[in-house]
């Protein structure tokens, strides 16, 4: 299924302005239900918009929606980074 | 016999309409717009829902039943709060008429989401219609729909575009109710359950029972957001933005590293200010109402024990917790304008880092924030947050926040006892201990969730994801009238469990009536003394006794177990009976003053004012707050813990603070 590439990294790897695409979600989170619902399955398009005052959350757009989320779970989330 | 038998054959159900939808998309303003005033908070039996409830007349002459959801993001619970909405839903509500038709409302600005949420709702099989709400923003954010593809594209569903904050296409809604119909969805197909693939409720419970009841298949998750792409390209076009949004504009600046906190400082601090000094106008206001109703109380009902009764007693006690009802209804006014405007998601987002040190998160913001008006609405308020141990923690440390019930205790100790000081710069002593008292309860709120934090054994959670929406106008009638559910909630209150209260303060206080009681001081103080109140003060006197409290105070501090403020009522009837109101119209701070022990020396020393300051600001002295947190924790236990732990921790800050000011 997912190969890791040279562009692969976690959504925590992302800087404030950068867009991906989702790649796959870390199996065994208890918020992978709740990310899947919110829109974070394979080929989703996302984009992070800035970090928190102490660099955590993360806001991130997704679809027109802004999530914040936290460092564990912008660490479940694996991108391609669009190049 | 057979007219009687109609006569008396219950009323056929009105239908009930549910709407469902994502938080944010404006179902609230909707739900207002269809059903004007007729609604109220629906509070069921046995399950704690908070849903609005209200009626809504159609074209056809007839009145449906209407109720607005909790806001979901799908048909899969994770907070206690979309569990009633699934539960609704679904039927499993025993106390709630079961649900006739839904109308899913989605946000036409961000479609996907909600088309995420509709594509399970359709799997229920229940006559379904569709209202795309925000289509004013939509417009500014270039997204076109075409609702007459939509509705064919699923089915014949009806598709209605509104724009509930300025009340467009609410008419056309209403008609569409009437021929709304079970959708073409896209039924996921499951092994094991092929075969069953008509959408129905029961359907969807097998499905839910097949993969769990709170999972989500990753592929059930991937074919259903396939389908939203599918439908909304069929149906929607999305072109370039008209202009910067404000999120673009705004968030700059109060999402800014260091504007951003300092923003959200002056905010928290423009909103303290404004409770205080607003409200004294109206405080005065209503001080005067009451003192002219008791006067008027006394012409009319004379100066027996039924005339007092009612004047002292019930009008006096009543009044005396009206007065804080404008502190309450301004700090909700402003919370209702921060979390209309998206500002609240804001400060939740700035401080959803600091406060997971101590086991909370941007979640327990708002909750917390509501708890300085009022713990209830703030453990209410701990409904959405979704990791059941920061909902725990959140519950615990609420009540230390200085609810507004505490202010009157608070105002009249420090304005009858601490001199009217500055300490230089122009700060005020009396300014600066009421500060200090508020910090007192944030402090030690954080503590105690620091040291729970510690203890609670840790959960898997983390399932919280927050949701910046975008800046919103708020509504004056949304506001209006959340602050009318708030005030006639007060004042049921006030009506009936402080007006009984009060009666039962003034009884114990002023029975069993000693012969010629009234005609001497030394009489009045002997009745006070000998009244059920009064023995029951002395009884516990060795057990205050550290705190510098006599039985005096213990009457206080007993009819205070139910409710703060009748504190002050309280102590009103007991020095007013001591001194004799009617003689020298005594104010209660003057009787206070006058009040003195045994001995002679003043009852209110220092010590004794401070260490009593200090067990109000910690103690659980709320009977509305326990029986909520048993309630909604549906734990005997934990309401039992909470209020034990700040019962003995408030008698040790009082006797600490009393042994180191003595």
């Amino acid at each position: 299924m997912h190969q890791p590439g040279s562009n692969t990294a976690t959504l925590c790897d992302l800087r404030p302005g950068e867009s991906a695409s989702i790649s796959g979600l870390e199996r065994g989170v208890s918020f992978r239900v709740r990310l899947l619902e919110l829109g974070f399955v394979p080929g989703g398009r996302l984009k992070v918009i800035r970090r928190a005052p102490l660099g955590c959350p993360v806001e991130v757009e997704i679809s027109g929606s802004h999530y914040c989320l936290r460092r564990e779970q912008a660490k479940a989330v694996w991108v391609e980074r669009a190049s | 016999m057979n007219e009687l038998r109609d006569l008396k054959a219950a009323p056929p159900r009105p239908r009930h309409l549910a709407l469902v939808g994502n938080p944010n998309v404006g179902k609230s303003s909707l739900f207002n717009a269809l059903t004007g005033l007729r609604q109220k908070v629906a509070n069921y039996p046995g399950v704690t829902v908070d849903a609005k409830i209200g009626e809504i007349s159609l074209s056809d002459g007839r009145v449906w039943q209407v109720t607005d959801l909790p806001g979901i993001s799908s048909l899969v619970a994770r907070s206690p709060d979309e569990q009633i909405a699934v539960d609704a839903l679904l039927g499993r509500i025993p106390t709630a008429s079961p649900v006739d038709q839904v109308l899913v409302v989605i946000d036409a600005a961000r479609p996907r989401r909600g088309f995420f949420l509709l594509s399970q709702v359709l799997e229920l099989g229940l006559p379904t219609s569709i209202c795309l709400n925000m289509s004013d923003e939509a417009s500014v954010a270039g997204i076109e729909f075409d609702p007459a593809a939509l509705r064919r594209l699923l089915g014949g569903v009806p598709v209605v575009a509104t724009s509930a904050a300025r009340g467009d296409g609410i008419d056309g809604l209403r008609a569409s109710l009437l021929d709304a119909k079970a959708g073409a969805g896209i039924c996921v197909s499951i092994p094991g359950l092929q075969g069953i693939s008509a959408p129905s409720v029961a359907r969807w419970v097998e499905l839910r029972a097949a993969v769990g009841e709170a999972e989500l298949a990753e592929q059930e998750a991937e074919a259903r957001w396939a389908w939203v792409t599918q439908i909304l390209t069929g149906c929607s076009r999305c072109g370039t933005p008209a202009r910067a949004t404000a999120r673009e504009r705004l968030d700059r600046y109060l999402l800014h590293p260091l504007l951003g906190p300092a923003a959200f400082v002056l905010v928290m601090g423009t909103l303290f200010q404004a409770v205080f000094r607003l409200a004294d106008a109206p405080v005065e206001w209503i001080e005067l109402a009451v003192a002219r109703l008791g006067e008027l109380a006394t012409t009319v009902a004379g100066e027996g024990v039924f005339g007092r009764l009612l004047s002292e007693g019930i009008i006096g006690g009543v009044g005396s917790v009206l007065v804080f009802l404008p502190q309450i209804l301004i700090l909700f006014f402003f919370i209702g304008l921060l979390e209309d405007s998206g500002y609240m998601t804001r400060a939740a987002f700035l401080v959803d880092r600091p406060l997971r040190a101590i086991g909370l998160s941007g979640q327990s913001f708002i909750p917390l924030l509501s708890s300085f008006a009022c713990a209830v609405p703030g453990i209410l308020a701990t409904r959405t947050i979704e990791d059941r141990r920061e909902r725990t923690i959140a519950t615990m440390v609420a009540p230390l926040m200085t609810c507004s019930a505490r202010l009157p205790v608070y105002s009249i100790l420090i304005s009858t006892f601490i001199p009217e000081r500055t300490v230089g710069w122009g700060i005020g002593i009396r300014g600066l201990l009421m500060l200090g008292l508020y910090g007192l309860g944030l402090l030690l709120s954080l503590i105690a969730a620091w040291v729970l934090n510690r203890f609670l054994s840790r959960s898997q959670a983390l399932a919280t994801v927050l949701e910046l929406p975008p800046y919103r106008f708020p509504t004056w009638r949304a506001v209006g009238l959340q602050l009318w559910h708030r005030a006639r909630q007060f004042l049921q209150r006030a009506g009936t469990v402080i007006l009984a209260l009060s009666a039962l303060v003034w009884a114990m206080t002023n029975l069993p009536v000693l012969e010629n009681a009234a005609d001497s001081a030394a009489g009045r103080a002997a009745q006070i003394e000998q009244s059920w109140a009064g023995r029951l003060g002395h009884t516990i006197e060795p057990a205050i006794a550290p705190l510098g409290f006599d039985w005096r105070i213990g009457i206080g501090l007993c009819a205070s177990l139910a409710a703060r403020e009748v504190f002050v009522s309280t102590m009103a009837v007991v020095h007013a009976t001591e001194t004799g109101a009617e003689e020298d119209e005594a104010t209660v701070g003057a009787a206070m003053r006058a009040s003195v022990r045994r001995g002679g020396e003043p009852l209110y020393d220092l010590p004794t004012v401070l260490a009593l300051l200090a067990f109000f600001a910690v103690a659980l002295q709320c009977i509305s707050t326990v029986a909520v947190v048993v309630r909604e924790t549906r734990s005997w236990a934990q309401a039992a813990l909470q209020f034990g732990g700040l019962s003995a921790l408030a008698y040790l800050l009082a006797w600490v603070v009393h042994t180191l000011a003595s």
